[in-house]
């Protein structure tokens, strides 16, 4: 069934896919490139933890992998085993404080990029990792921490589940 | 099901089979990316996605421009001239035709500029428009709208206009994707200018260029000219790259030799991809470095090229495009025979001993 947050969901994805494409090798900041898709999965993973499906970090995941030119499958697998991770660990640790859920995402957006940069190495480049953590892990991680901040509250608007919403409304009551 | 929208108390084994599934089919992806070559069909798709895309963007910018034409004769059609709002109309399309028209000249510059460099060079090849840039960290690399109906084909030599920029690393019909020398997986064959030492230029993560592979009696001085040699084949020989800005510690030979690269694809919008090269800077025997791989690689495939022009002039002791140009009208052409590996292998000293090539003719 077609609900809002299923719209909100694909909709979202397209543009994060577009934003990906077309700004974000134009709004790097030195090295680091943001990487929209993986800030709205991990937003989409804190905002949905008990509904979240694995399918949209791989379909995501893909999509970076063959546009982005890297190797094909590692941030599907990174994205898709992190994501679930992280809706997982939220699950057991949200005490409904925004700080939890933005542990939880900046948390998983560390561990997505160390992953995604071990792929690479074992992939066959011949960088240290050292220099591959100070260079491109770091700087990555911040910036998409950043926006995965920013994508929070946007996610959180439409495509939290009704129930969860009328469940924090009738608590607040 | 693409989007499991469903509110669940819990992950139900479906969940954690289809979870499996996907996480051994992204591994899977990657182990037969990882070992299969670059006409793999993981590869193949990937070029061509990075291809569409790129189309898309062009075809994205050109749409933009038509929509800002439309507009403005939309504008032109509908303006009142009499009215202080009309003349306010007609100074803002005005103030747009300007800006188009700034937009027009930086253009010209930058194609004039290209121009330069092929007259300067020598060089044999096709003006490309980058029409997008990599999403990705990790790689380094532009794409441009040039492929394979345009005579690209992958290994080829990309310029601006002051310099090697990096090599198509995929092409397919329309577009091509180039890895650019600051790519840390990057690197090609040079020797210094002055000395003719060979070495190996790699990019890095930290976006630098570094000169490797040396021999310890023939390290480069700041400001010593850095051009391709030509070794292993991959890149055309004789192109500027860029100039020595660091070597460490010279006394030692401990230390990171810095390159400054002459041209930088950040702002480029315009290069060119070199089909051919006339060989514009000479490489001399090849100096007792280099001791890589790539110049292990290197001596097989000299010996299938150079059956063309061998074009020697002085040594360019500065970037700048102009002398490098003044020293082309002050050189010497030599007709180097076909197919004789040892010219290539040996250096043209060599050459000139054994007799294998003629002696020099001023013109």
């Amino acid at each position: 069934m077609l609900t809002p947050e299923r719209i909100f969901m694909i909709v979202g994805s397209l543009v994060v896919i577009v934003l990906q494409l077309f700004l974000a090798p134009y709004i790097r900041v030195f090295a680091a490139v943001p990487n929209f898709l993986v800030a709205f999965t991990l937003a989409v993973a804190v905002v949905r933890p008990t509904s979240f499906s694995c399918i949209l970090p791989f379909v995501l995941g893909l999509v970076f992998d063959f546009v982005g030119g890297g190797p094909v499958g590692a941030m599907a697998f990174t994205l898709t085993l992190v994501s679930t991770l992280a809706s997982r660990l939220f699950q057991h640790v949200d005490n409904d404080s925004l700080f939890m859920a933005f542990a939880v995402m900046a948390a998983s957006a560390l561990l997505v990029e160390a992953l995604y940069a071990v792929f690479i190495l074992v992939l066959g480049s011949s960088v240290s990792f050292v220099d591959a953590f100070a260079y491109r892990v770091l700087p990555c991680f911040v910036y998409n921490v950043v926006i995965s901040f920013i994508a929070y509250p946007i996610v959180a608007r439409f495509a939290r589940p009704r129930g969860a919403l009328r469940a924090e409304l009738t608590q607040l009551r | 099901m693409p989007f499991n929208m469903q509110q669940s108390s819990g992950f139900s084994l479906t969940r954690n089979v289809l979870l499996a599934a996907l996480l051994v089919i992204s591994l899977a992806l990657a182990a037969v990316y990882g070992n299969e070559g670059a006409d793999g069909p993981l590869h193949s798709a990937q070029s061509g996605i990075m291809g569409a895309t790129g189309q898309v963007a062009s075809v994205g910018a050109g749409v933009g421009a038509a929509t800002e034409t439309a507009g403005g004769a939309l504008s032109d059609a509908t303006a009142n001239p009499t009215t202080l709002s009309g003349l306010r109309e007609q100074n803002e399309e005005l103030r747009q035709l300007l800006a188009e028209a700034e937009e027009y000249r930086q253009e010209v510059d930058r194609l004039r500029g290209l121009l330069d460099m092929k007259q300067v060079s020598g060089v044999t090849g096709v003006v490309a428009h980058v029409v997008g840039r990599s999403t990705n960290a990790w790689d380094q690399s532009i794409t441009i709208d040039m492929g394979t109906a345009e005579g690209v084909v992958s290994g080829m030599t990309v310029m601006g206009s002051t310099g090697v920029l990096g090599q198509v690393s995929r092409a397919a019909e329309h577009t091509s994707t180039v890895r650019l020398l600051t790519d840390p997986d990057s690197g090609a064959a040079v020797m210094v200018q002055s000395s003719r030492a060979n070495g190996i230029v790699r990019g890095s993560l930290n976006g630098l260029l570094y000169l490797e592979d040396v021999a310890e009696d023939q390290l480069p001085a700041v400001g010593d000219v850095i051009v391709t040699s030509g070794l292993g084949g991959s890149y055309e020989r004789g192109l500027i790259v860029g100039s020595v800005v660091s070597v460490g510690d010279a006394t030692t030979g401990v230390g990171d030799i810095i390159i400054n690269p002459n041209d930088s694809a950040e702002m480029l919008e315009e290069v060119i991809v070199v089909q051919k090269a006339p060989n514009a800077l000479p490489s001399a025997a090849p100096a007792n470095g280099a001791s890589s791989a790539a110049s292990a690689s290197d001596a097989s495939a000299q010996t299938g090229q150079d059956d063309s022009q061998v074009t020697l002039d002085g040594q360019v002791t500065s970037t700048d495009v102009a002398a490098v140009e003044q020293q082309r009208d002050e050189s010497w052409r030599y007709e180097q025979p076909a197919a004789e590996d040892e010219v290539a292998e040996e250096g043209l000293e060599e050459a000139y001993d054994e007799g294998y090539v003629e002696e020099p003719v001023e013109g």
